[in-house]
Formats: structure tokens, sequence, C-alpha cells
């Protein structure tokens, strides 16, 4: 039934696209109408003609109008789940339904407790999951006078911990790397 | 004896509508929605409820304009005759064990909708959206957390 | 407009009956307040305004009260328990102008 009505809206999404870019040609003068398959393009033809500007601009606005909103839809229906970093995941799953808890707030959780550790400045932690479990990435910024080795392995544990518990999820491997510098400059982005 | 139904009104929306001799009982599907809201938001733990997102809105446009969900704070319902079907979005307390709080919002939906409304909940589906940290709320004042 | 059989008419005009049902409805404890219907089409209008939340029918089989309601958190409270005593106290209070209808509630909200 769901994929029926997406089916249904993705089709009146394309015809609507289409009648926008059809539109936009035409009172952009690109295409004459007399090259365009329509059975009445003399009298089409005759009709853009004649029609004074100011109405050309205003269909050529609602032309561009529809045709963003038209991409906008059709990006959010067909935007591709596999190409996405999956945004959360099943801590919980039985007959009365799905438990999931967001990567954000996973990542939020693991540097929030790497944080609190005397010494760590800054902590940003990455989650990501793969089919064999809960994979946990940690960066953290310790003071110059910390040792750095020990804060590194006391923050995995802790991390490790916590999201266990917290979760009541299996934590796979929890990697950390410690630096003296901010964070800042060897801030990862993917 | 009653009769339970459940009907899809002219605006797409589904209502139980339960009919006896005397007349016809009808409970919008909001009804249920609400009464899982405040459901969830009992439990401790349970910091708020979050509106779905743009996005989920945008690519449930299908299902609002020809399906049967019904919305309300954060909470996505599905009525039939005899059952219904929850999703929620919350953020829950730092501190708390999550699947632990996640049943016992289960349990008090199920309850509370079966309570008011007669309705069995087969399903409900928890997102953790967001985790809330005590310092957090230093800047603003404590809000209460039943409203 | 067909002749009536005398039981079924009553003294009272629709807008009356309304204002009346709404009265009532608002007196109950477990309700709490009138609703408007999804497009607040469900009203009764009459020369001083309107009465929102009733709608008062005629039909073949008889008058039909329609009474939409927004009802009040109670999480002791079966809701179907809270529309029959509207239904109850609507249909006492009908009975006081010797009116007598079948009763529909809607309960819209709950707060």
């Amino acid at each position: 039934m769901n994929l029926f009505n997406r089916l249904l809206i993705i089709v009146v999404d394309l015809i609507l696209l289409t009648a926008a870019s059809l539109t936009l040609l035409l009172t952009l003068g690109l295409v004459q109408p007399t090259q365009l398959p329509f059975p009445d393009a003399q009298r089409l033809a005759a009709m853009i003609e004649s029609a004074p500007s100011a109405v050309i601009a205003q269909a050529t606005v609602a032309a561009v109008i529809v045709a963003f909103f038209c991409l906008v839809l059709l990006y959010f229906e067909l935007r591709p789940t596999w190409q996405r970093r999956p945004k959360k995941i099943a801590i919980k799953r039985d007959a009365l339904g799905l438990v999931t808890v967001t990567l954000q707030s996973v990542e939020e959780l693991a540097s929030h407790e790497a944080s609190r550790l005397e010494g760590v400045m800054e902590a940003s932690a990455r989650a990501l999951p793969d089919r064999e479990g809960l994979k946990l990435f940690c960066m953290l910024s310790v003071s110059p006078e910390a040792r750095v080795d020990q804060l590194a392995s006391q923050a995995q544990a802790r991390i490790q911990e916590a999201v266990q518990r917290y979760l009541g999820r299996n934590v796979k491997e929890v990697a950390v790397h410690a630096q003296i510098a901010p964070l800042e400059e060897r801030r990862r982005v993917r | 004896m009653e009769n339970r139904e459940a009907v899809a009104t002219r605006t797409g929306q589904t209502e139980l509508t339960i009919s006896s001799q005397q007349g016809k009982t009808t409970i919008a599907d909001m009804v249920v929605a609400k009464i899982a809201g405040i459901a969830a938001r009992e439990i401790e733990g349970v910091r708020e409820l979050l509106p779905q997102s743009v996005g989920d809105r945008l690519a449930g446009l299908a299902q609002r304009v020809t399906g049967s969900e019904a919305r309300a704070q954060g909470v996505a319902v599905e009525v039939g005759e005899r059952e219904a079907a929850v999703d929620l979005k919350i953020v829950v307390d730092y501190g708390v064990n999550i699947p632990q709080v996640a049943d016992a919002v289960r349990r008090n939906i199920i309850n509370r909708v079966r309570a008011m409304t007669g309705l069995i909940v087969k399903e409900v589906n928890i997102e953790v959206n967001d985790l809330f940290f005590p310092e957090d709320s230093q800047a603003t004042p404590e809000r209460p957390r039943v409203q | 407009m067909m002749e009536m059989e005398p039981q079924a008419r009553s003294t009272l005009d629709p807008f009356e009956i309304a204002r009346a049902v709404a009265d009532t409805v608002r007196a109950v404890p477990e309700i709490a307040d009138l609703g408007s219907g999804r497009y607040s089409e469900a009203a009764t209008y009459g020369p001083s305004g309107r009465v929102h939340g009733v709608v008062v029918r005629e039909e073949p089989t008889g008058l039909l009260i329609e009474i939409h309601v927004v009802a009040r958190y109670n999480a002791d409270v079966d809701l179907e328990r809270i529309a029959g005593r509207v239904r109850e106290r609507t249909k006492e209070a009908l009975a006081r102008h010797a009116v007598s209808a079948r009763v529909d509630v809607f309960i819209e909200d709950i707060v």
C-alpha cells in the first residue's frame, strides 16, 4: 500500500516536472511550440507570441518554483537507502517492535564519558556500526601534564563499559586516539 | 453487543467507531496518539518527545495524503478496529538504561491505550533520538517533566 | 416539510436543543470542552450566534445529535464510558424538554 502511494507520488511528481520543464523551455524561447509534438502547436505558438511579457515572466517563475519543489520531493522519495550511513542502530527487536538509538546519541554518550576523565580537555566520538557489531572511534585532546597512553586506555575502558551499560548492546571495538593538541586541527571529516 | 469499526474519513485519517443501540462513539486517532504520548512522558527517564523530522515528513507525504496515520507531538499511530501500532521519537536522560526505559514506555503505552480506548497495541517502535545531559539545563531553568 | 408524529416533536428548535446539550455536556466533569470538528464544521447556527461542537439533525429515523468533545486525560477511565456518560446526561436533559434523540459522541481530542 505504501509502495503504491509512493509510486503514485513519484509518477505525479514526474508529470509535474515534465510540465514545468516544458513551460520553462517555451517561455524562455529555447524551444518553439512547433518543434514539439503538440496537436495544437500553431495556436500555442500564436498564444505565446501575443502574450504580454509580464505573463511570460510569471509563467517562468511559477515553472521554476514547481520544478524546484518536484526535484526536492523526488529526492526525498528516491533517496537511496543503501548509500546513506545508517543514522541509528537497533538495540532491541522483538514481537513488540523495534527500539533504536541514533548514532549521534551513541557518539554523544561516548564523548561525554571520555570528557569526564581527569586530564581530558576535549573528546569527539564517531560510531560505526557494521554487520558484526558497533565500533567506536574516539579522539581525545588531553592536557600536557597527563599521561597520554594511560588516559587513552582509561577512556577506552570507560567508553566500552558505559555504552554497554546504557545501551544494553555489545560494543565490538573502541579505538581511542589521544593527542595533546586541540582537536580542531585534526578533525576527521568523512 | 457492541460493534467496533475503524473507518477512513474523508481526510484520510481513520477513526475508531464503536456502535451500540444508544448511538455511536467515535474516537479520533489523534486521541490515541495523545494518550500514547502522555503515557511515554510519564516514564521516569523520558525527557521529551520529538516531532518527526522534515525528511520524515516529506518522505511520508504520500502516506499522509492517502494513508492513515495520525500524528500528535512526536507520536505517529495507526489504528485498526481492535489493534493499534505506535511509533515515537524520544529524548532520554543521560544515565538511564535505555532498553529498560524503552520497555517501561512500551508497557505504559500498552496499558494506558488499552485502559482508555480498549485498543490492543501490537507494536511500539521507539527511536531514542538524543540524550539529555544535566549540564545542558544549567543555562535554562528546569522544565517540568510532565506537562 | 412533512407532518410530524406528535411525540417526536418538541417545542424546542434545533438551536435551542443544541444550546441545552452544550450546557449539559460542559457540566460533565470528564469533559474539558466541546470540540468543533476537523474543519470546525461541527456547529449549530441560530439567531444569536452558534453552538460549537453540537450538530442537531433530523433523520428519517428520528432526531440525531452529534456531540464533539475534548476529554480530560484520566488513565483510570475508559473513553467509551465517558462517551456513555455524555450520552446519558444529554438524554436526561433532552427528556426534560420532551425530546428524544439518538446521540453520537465524537471524542476529538484529549487534554
